[in-house]
């Protein structure tokens, strides 16, 4: 496939989230909660991890996006999603996302981006990948950031952003 | 006699077709590296084989998920060509990606939408390990002459066998389609690090209905002699061929 | 000159001062001295250079590129000598004077080849991504195995990678969150993603990785070491390259983004609290996966005439080096880009991952584009080779770059440096041991001898299905092996063995010793595992602190000449090496803390039956203990030392003149199948390999270790001494004449028989001194969680 540098004109963009089934044992979130202990952080009671998928593209729309999320991207038997375009705060839950900065390689993306032009539902599209944290428990928003810089994400390469709870 | 052709399918992040051509031939086989781009082209015709392999690797670097984007692909690009396939009754075989990549585009266990999944290893990890395997009496028929227990290596981070609900399960344990399971030395059904990944049922591999499709997360071809066990030296035994190519083998035989 | 797309940069008009400062702000990493030749240069062609140019001189002529410190003049001093010498000669020497016919590609490509048989060579490689991984360890280790797997598709037309290697220093994973200066990470954040980059990397290329050392030690806090090495194996006939005039220049793989620029200046300098980010970067191990598939295709069928790797400086040193002998012209705009903006002197040096530069005549051209294509790899032209003698780079219509090869790859400047090295005193010292269990428990569970099985596991040990030898081996696979053996053909039972030696512990007693204790353990390594001693070659990889420091410096070239003394006794040639210097940290208040000086050794050995070897796991009740060579008062830098923070005593010295005889009869005794199982003896010492090998074998045994020919009768020296030259073997009761009158007239002793009863019982001179069960042995040495 000869692709070339994808120029899309609109800032015409979902974000798909995925996560795991009710039933399904979310081992990154367990080991995320563990290296957080041995932080000395002991204040924490769950973190949960999702995927985060942010599509732009100049025919994007609600229903292309969900064939996208249905037929593309998510495990039929272990995985579900949602969508949306602007993070919704939670009340118990402090939220992070985390997605690479512009110009660093994203493998994940690029492929997301293959998948997307071949199945044919869309023309061309920019794919960004991300992490979504959720991060439930009594704690203030200097751990928040300190467990962001030492454990969840490297700022030489990722931007993050946080949602207090 | 002619030899049976077999295909082995390459994409970008396959790594273990050269192994796998090899075990093949070595069991008196025609086996050819493919790329899929070849398929989809029409360079080279699917039907001019009698077993197609997706063989272990990272197909598109498993990206998204283990398998996923290869399963896309070929719902999109290969379908009619595989239901052909499948329909003569030729065989088709996955390992560990391989495996992933049937599960995920629904081939397996009953040939339709996707129905049970590989997920992450409960280690959350990428293990190599080698494991003791219970052969089941299936439906498939590769297995015959097989001894009940046997040893391979495994190598994956996504290989927990998980059907969609208790229904699928019994469904392909009632229609004897599970091939392989994880056990101790001595057969017994036990957990983690003889279950490696946590997969239900201690369930390794699967066939389909019919017995013809399989697909399994241990390694065959990468143990087809003796000198592959990580024991070799603490046994002194003559036969150097092990069951992993009595498998191929066999495969080989059901054509014959 | 007017200019659109590059920027002209003053030089002519600077005197020193602004010079040196002109370097500094740029991130030139030149000196006064260098910067003085390059305004030289621009003054006799009467123009001053675009960035584009100062740039690639800059790379050019970095210490990650030219090694200037090895090739530099050194007037080295010892004590009260004084003597003039040149690393790089040193190390060439050893090779030259050897002068085997099986080296057959050393120190001039991208590996070294060694003959492996009529038809085939193998190629190795290891280098080092340390300030990469520091900063950002995930995609810093990742990037680091990429770039030496593309060493090695660079190595001749091309080497097929059928192995890799890692070694890692780090920080000890408990030291304090606090402690720690802003913006260094912690050593468990660094351990974690050192691992797993070289994991996710090294498993999608579906290499194997199959040998390899973790060293914890807090020297490495600031600075962590990261070894990558690769194996290929290489047609004969595919070994000779070169470029002829009028080679089109194509570039294949991945496409060129900021990512990486100035690496290879960045990696001459040293970490500081402020750090420049544009230097980190992800690599996508599936389009390098790609290109290995196409590109080995294309070697067989010959469509190219020599190729290289873009690595470090990118573009500009891969082409520089290609057409250094010829001249090339370059067209920048006809580089495939990740994303615009790029400024010409960014495509030329940007060191973005996965791309391979290769020399086509004009006949194989169209196959060659074709053949990439039809597996969705980019493969464009962007030059052309031409006789000019000259780097000429265009972007559109202007030239941004035109320099001399000759002044571009001759015209550095030889440095001038100085180096003292004072030797410390080694005091005789026998501390004595309170609780010999506790003692042995105590070095068993320690992170640098204890099982890394947690984080061996996760890399593919067998992919490729070449592996042999495992890194885990005997029963239930809980054994160790002290190398891996592959099989490189699938039709052939001829084999090779790699194995590496590194104890930066004995480095800080004598770098001299420690340079023939690292090339003694890698070698013991080998033929333990069955190896010939008369068919291995070596690769050094120094990483060193600050060394314009002259003590730093002093002590790099103590251990060069170790290294060269120790690989002539051995007889091993070098045949690839490399050097990672400036592994210091500056605080901001001007502090510097250099890491401990380290040497890691590789090796690689050739055997004719992969089916002739042996492993470390006792194999069966009944059979005896031998132990191999003469143990001395050698507890220097120990482990039981280190456990009872005691920084005298002698460091190991090795005796070649008994130890390569004794080898040599080794290796005939394990192909011969005289021995059952062995196990060289280093880290921990004696009792640590008899563990090991009673885990591997889930075996008990009975020793006597009175019976253990040593230099002084005291068990301390006994079960931990680290002397060099000793393996402890297996020998079945019914081979026992034949064993020794194999081993007639050398030092060996017998130390106990393999029992039933899973337990070691301990004696000295009949008499029972300790008993441990083979279940705590177990435990403990598995009780660290990584």
């Amino acid at each position: 496939m000869k692709t070339k540098v994808p120029v899309i004109m609109s800032k015409n963009f979902y974000i798909i989230e995925i996560f795991k089934g009710k039933n399904i044992f979310d081992v990154f979130g367990q080991e995320i909660k563990k290296s957080i202990k041995e932080l000395g952080i002991l204040n924490i009671e769950e973190v949960k991890v999702s995927n985060l998928y942010r599509i732009e593209g100049n025919d994007i729309d609600k229903k292309k996006i969900i064939r996208i999320a249905k037929e593309l991207l998510i495990d039929n038997v272990s995985e579900d999603y949602k969508i949306y375009r602007k993070t919704k705060k939670s009340l118990n839950w402090w939220i992070i996302e985390v997605y690479l900065k512009d110009g660093v390689t994203d493998p994940v993306g690029e492929t997301a981006r293959k998948t997307i032009i071949e199945s044919k539902i869309l023309k061309d599209a920019i794919v960004k990948t991300g992490k979504k944290y959720y991060i439930k428990g009594k704690l203030t928003e200097k751990q928040i950031k300190e467990i962001c810089e030492k454990i969840l994400l490297n700022p030489l390469i990722q931007n993050y952003f946080i949602y207090k709870g | 006699m002619k030899k049976v052709n077999v295909l082995i399918l390459r994409v970008g992040g396959t790594n273990c077709d050269f192994e796998t051509e090899w075990a093949f031939n070595l069991v008196g086989a025609f086996a050819e590296r493919v790329h899929i781009n070849q398929l989809i082209k029409k360079e080279k015709k699917l039907s001019d084989y009698q077993i197609l392999v997706i063989p272990g690797g990272f197909s598109y670097g498993d990206d998204i998920a283990a398998g996923k984007v290869l399963a896309n692909e070929i719902r999109m690009k290969l379908w009619d060509d595989i239901e052909k396939f499948i329909e003569a009754k030729k065989v088709i075989v996955g390992i560990c990606n391989g495996f992933q990549v049937l599960v995920k585009s629904g081939i397996l266990p009953f040939n339709s939408q996707q129905l049970c999944t590989l997920e992450w290893n409960d280690s959350g990890r990428f293990e190599d390990r080698w494991v003791y395997l219970k052969v089941e009496r299936s439906v498939c028929p590769f297995f015959k002459d097989i001894p009940e227990i046997i040893k391979m290596p495994v190598a994956h981070a996504e290989g927990k066998f998980l059907p969609k609900n208790e229904n699928i399960l019994n469904k392909i344990e009632k229609n004897k389609q599970v091939i392989l399971r994880y056990c101790d030395s001595k057969g017994n059904i036990k957990g983690y690090p003889y279950n490696p990944n946590g997969s239900v049922g201690s369930i390794a591999g699967i066939c389909s209905q019919n017995g013809l499709i399989i697909g399994m997360m241990p390694h065959p071809e990468r143990c087809v002699l003796k000198y592959y066990y990580p024991d070799f030296l603490r046994k002194k035994e003559d036969d150097i061929y092990t069951p992993s190519f009595k498998i191929f083998k066999n495969m080989i035989q059901y054509f014959s | 000159m007017k200019l659109k797309y590059a920027r002209e940069i003053e030089i002519l008009n600077y005197d020193d001062k602004k010079l040196i400062e002109l370097s500094e702000k740029n991130l030139l990493a030149l000196n006064l001295e260098e910067m003085k030749k390059i305004k030289e240069y621009f003054s006799s062609i009467g123009r001053n250079p675009t960035d584009c140019e100062l740039e690639c001189i800059a790379q050019t002529w970095s210490e990650h590129c030219f090694h200037k410190t090895f090739k530099a003049d050194i007037e080295y001093q010892e004590n009260k000598k004084k003597e003039n010498i040149c690393l790089l000669k040193e190390i060439m020497e050893v090779t030259e004077k050897l002068n085997y016919d099986w080296c057959i590609s050393i120190f001039k490509d991208n590996a070294g080849i060694i003959k492996l048989n009529e038809k085939s060579g193998v190629a190795f490689k290891v280098e080092t991504h340390n300030h990469p991984s520091a900063l950002e360890p995930y995609g810093g280790s990742g990037t680091g195995i990429g770039g030496v797997i593309r060493d090695i598709l660079g190595a001749g037309l091309g080497a097929k990678p059928i192995l890799n290697i890692d070694v890692f220093c780090f920080g000890e994973l408990t030291y304090p969150y606090e402690k720690l200066p802003e913006g260094v990470l912690h050593p468990r954040r660094i351990f974690r993603g050192v691992v797993s980059g070289v994991r996710d990397y090294g498993n999608r290329m579906g290499i194997p990785t199959g040998n390899g050392a973790i060293i914890f030690d807090n020297g490495y806090l600031y600075n962590c070491l990261v070894y990558c090495g690769t194996v290929g194996i290489i047609p004969i006939d595919k070994i000779e390259k070169k470029v002829n005039d009028g080679d089109y220049i194509v570039l294949v793989g991945g496409r060129t983004g900021r990512d990486g620029i100035h690496g290879a200046t960045f990696s001459s300098v040293s970490l500081k609290e402020d750090i420049p980010t544009s230097v980190v970067q992800i690599g996508n191990p599936i389009i390098e996966k790609k290109v290995q598939d196409v590109l080995l295709s294309a070697r067989d069928m010959g469509l190219y005439n020599s190729i290289t790797d873009c690595g470090a400086g990118g573009l500009s040193s891969a082409i520089g080096e290609m057409g250094k002998d010829i001249g090339a012209i370059v067209y920048l705009e006809k580089v495939p880009l990740k994303y615009q903006g790029l400024a010409p002197w960014e495509i030329f040096l940007s060191e973005s991952q996965e791309r391979m530069v290769l020399a086509v005549n004009e006949k194989n051209l169209e196959k060659l584009i074709s053949l990439f294509d039809s597996e969705d790899v980019e493969a464009v032209v962007i030059g052309k080779f031409v006789k000019t003698g000259k780097l000429t780079v265009y972007y559109k219509d202007e030239i941004v770059c035109n320099l001399d090869m000759e002044f571009l790859h001759r015209g550095v400047p030889k440095r001038k440096l100085k180096g003292v090295f004072k030797k410390r005193e080694e005091k005789s010292f026998l501390y004595k041991s309170k609780n010999l269990k506790r003692d042995i428990l105590k070095i068993l569970s320690n992170p640098n001898i204890s099982s890394k099985e947690e984080i061996v596991r996760q890399y593919d040990h067998e992919v490729g299905g070449r592996t042999i030898l495992k890194p885990f081996i005997g029963y239930e696979s809980r054994g160790v092996s002290d190398g891996v053996v592959l099989k490189p053909f699938y039709d052939s039972y001829e084999g090779i063995i790699v194995a590496c030696g590194i104890n930066p512990f004995y480095g800080e007693i004598d770098p001299y010793y420690m340079a023939g204790c690292c090339i003694e353990e890698c070698i013991r390594n080998i033929v333990s595992c069955g190896g010939n001693p008369e068919k291995i070659a070596i690769l050094d990889n120094f990483c060193w602190g600050n060394v314009s420091d002259e003590k730093q410096l002093g002590s790099l070239v103590r251990c060069v000449k170790g290294c060269k003394d120790y690989a002539l006794k051995y007889k091993v040639p070098f045949i690839s090496g490399k050097d990672s210097l400036n592994n210091y940290f500056k605080w901001k208040n001007g502090r510097i803390i250099s890491i401990p000086p380290t040497l890691l050794i590789s090796g690689i050995g050739i055997i004719e039956d992969i089916r002739k070897i042996t492993s470390t796991d006792f194999k069966k009740v009944g059979n005896l203990i031998f132990v191999l060579g003469k143990t001395y008062n050698e507890l220097g830098g120990s482990q039981f030392y280190r456990n009872h923070n005691i920084k005298d005593g002698i460091v190991p010295k090795p005796r070649p003149e008994k130890t390569l005889p004794l080898m040599k009869k080794l290796h005939y005794g394990i192909k011969s199948g005289i021995i059952e199982s062995c196990h060289d003896c280093s880290d921990g010492g004696l009792i640590v390999s008899i563990c090991e090998m009673m885990i591997g074998g889930n075996l008990g045994c009975n020793v006597d270790f009175s019976n253990v020919l040593s230099e002084k009768e005291e068990i301390e020296i006994v079960l931990f001494s680290e002397s060099c030259g000793r393996f402890v073997i297996e020998v079945p009761k019914e081979k026992i004449s034949e064993f020794k009158d194999l081993f007639e007239n050398e030092e060996i002793s017998q130390i106990g028989e393999i029992i039933e009863n899973k337990k070691l019982n301990g004696f000295w001179k009949g008499k029972k001194i300790f008993e441990i069960s083979l279940n705590e042995i177990y435990d403990t040495w598995r009780s660290l969680k990584f």
